[in-house]
């Protein structure tokens, strides 16, 4: 019983460091699913004396291993962090901290090209008008509709695929 | 934040960061469900390991261990066929669709209307179970579509078989949503004015497919417990488009289209078709 009450001690934050990462819930439940079976089955092989050490160096390689899968890149800096639970518990307090949606949104924001990121900070965060941004921006109202869209086609692709170069 | 289009802000909502309790459990079950049963047969060799330096014993501790491997092995297989007798499997390529059996149906029913179609696992195989808005009920054989026996149950709409996915890409979708789960019956209805398919568990959960968009508008797990769909933590990387993973976000899925992020005031707020995302991105 006690491996099942530290599975229910830290799926919850396995799950969310996973999701917060990549923002897609099957992903995330898959990774979260492959660090724990991973780590059910070590503990039959091998003594282990700190259990949740243990577990989110497996979280860590799991995360490092589909990072390379899918974005195909090396990255040293990740196995290089002994204290990845601490990057775990960072990174969720952050998401949670930033109480609402917009706010979580400025990173991704802030990876478009600067022409959209202006009138998507605009339109979606200071809930400005159309007109109103155009008169701001000394433009027609053309140009704000078209970078707009333009700005959430772009906005959505980075939702699709998060992660980015040099990040954990 | 009414101007961020719900498919966006769906990712990034808390909701969804959060772990589905469904799979949290089915998780949980699956590991130390596994990790028992291989305790036991570790355990069992063990004892044939220290029994074969104790000659004395060696023969009575033989025939013990080899009844409680048996025992477990029947267990084991005992389980795999309770499953395999009521579970509608994946591959349903060689049973008739719900169009031809509708069609067939229909020509049975004289004035009145199919109001349902179910197909289940019997012991004679898989058959469809068809209700006829006078309340008669009449079984078809799945692959061959004969009647197995005479007819003796919100009507679907004239068109509502006419549905978008087929019966394997609902019964895909369910099984994500609840993963080791035994599908016993899948069953064609229309459930307030929505078409969809409702996937039924051995554990009596349920999970209903919208049968136009394949979002899942409801998700209910074993025991009747669980949420309904209206707070159902699912984002829309589970629906039908994107082959099932994840959950979907039931304000969006039930309409089968979104509605917008409600009103703005100024001017081109018309333009907002920010919305047009429909939360499948994934």
């Amino acid at each position: 019983m006690k491996l099942e009450q530290f599975y229910d001690e830290h799926v919850d934050k396995v799950y969310k460091f996973f999701y917060i990462k990549c923002l897609d819930r099957s992903t995330a439940e898959d990774l979260t699913s492959e660090t724990f079976t991973l780590f059910i089955e070590q503990l039959e092989h091998q003594p282990i004396t700190d259990n949740k050490k243990y577990l989110y160096g497996i979280m860590r390689n799991t995360w490092l291993q589909f990072l390379r899968k899918k974005y195909q890149q090396a990255l040293v800096d990740i196995e290089n962090i002994e204290d990845f639970a601490g990057v775990v518990e960072h990174e969720i307090a952050d998401f949670d901290e930033a109480k609402d949606v917009g706010n979580r949104l400025l990173p991704y924001i802030e990876r478009l090209p600067e022409k959209q990121r202006l009138v998507i900070t605009k339109r979606l965060l200071e809930e400005k008008s159309v007109g109103d941004i155009a008169t701001e921006l000394g433009k027609d109202k053309n140009y704000v509709k078209t970078t707009y869209k333009r700005g959430l086609a772009s906005l959505r692709a980075i939702l699709t695929v998060p992660y980015m170069e040099g990040s954990l | 934040m009414n101007k961020i289009p719900r498919d966006v802000r769906k990712k990034l909502d808390s909701s969804y960061a959060s772990i589905d309790p469904t799979f949290k459990a089915n998780l949980k079950n699956q590991l130390f469900k596994e990790n028992s049963m291989a305790k036991k047969q570790s355990s069992l060799k063990s004892l044939a390991t220290y029994l074969r330096s104790t000659p004395a014993l060696a023969v009575f501790a033989a025939i013990v261990l080899v009844g409680t491997t048996s025992a477990l092995v029947a267990t084991d297989r005992a389980n795999v066929a309770n499953r395999e007798k009521v579970e509608v499997p994946a591959q349903l390529d060689n049973v008739l669709s719900l169009d031809d059996i509708r069609a067939i149906a229909t020509k049975d029913a004289g004035d009145a209307s199919v109001t349902g179609i179910e197909l289940e696992k019997e012991d004679s195989g898989l058959v469809y179970k068809v209700k006829f808005s006078d309340g008669s009920v009449r079984l078809y054989d799945a692959k061959t579509g004969e009647a197995i026996n005479p007819a003796n149950g919100d009507e679907l709409p004239a068109n509502g078989l006419q549905g978008a996915i087929s019966l394997s890409e609902a019964r895909q979708i369910a099984q994500n949503q609840r993963p080791g789960a035994t599908i016993t019956k899948i069953e064609l209805e229309n459930e307030h004015g929505v078409v969809v398919y409702s996937v039924r568990f051995s554990d009596g959960g349920r999970v209903d497919v919208n049968a136009q968009t394949g979002d899942v508008v409801r998700v209910r797990g074993a025991s009747n417990s669980g949420s309904s769909s209206s707070d159902d933590d699912s984002d829309d990387d589970r629906s039908g488009s994107n082959s099932g993973s994840g959950s979907d976000d039931s304000d969006d899925d039930r309409s089968g289209s979104n509605s917008g992020s409600g009103s703005h005031g100024g001017d081109d707020d018309s333009e907002d078709d920010d919305n047009s995302g429909s939360g499948k991105d994934n």
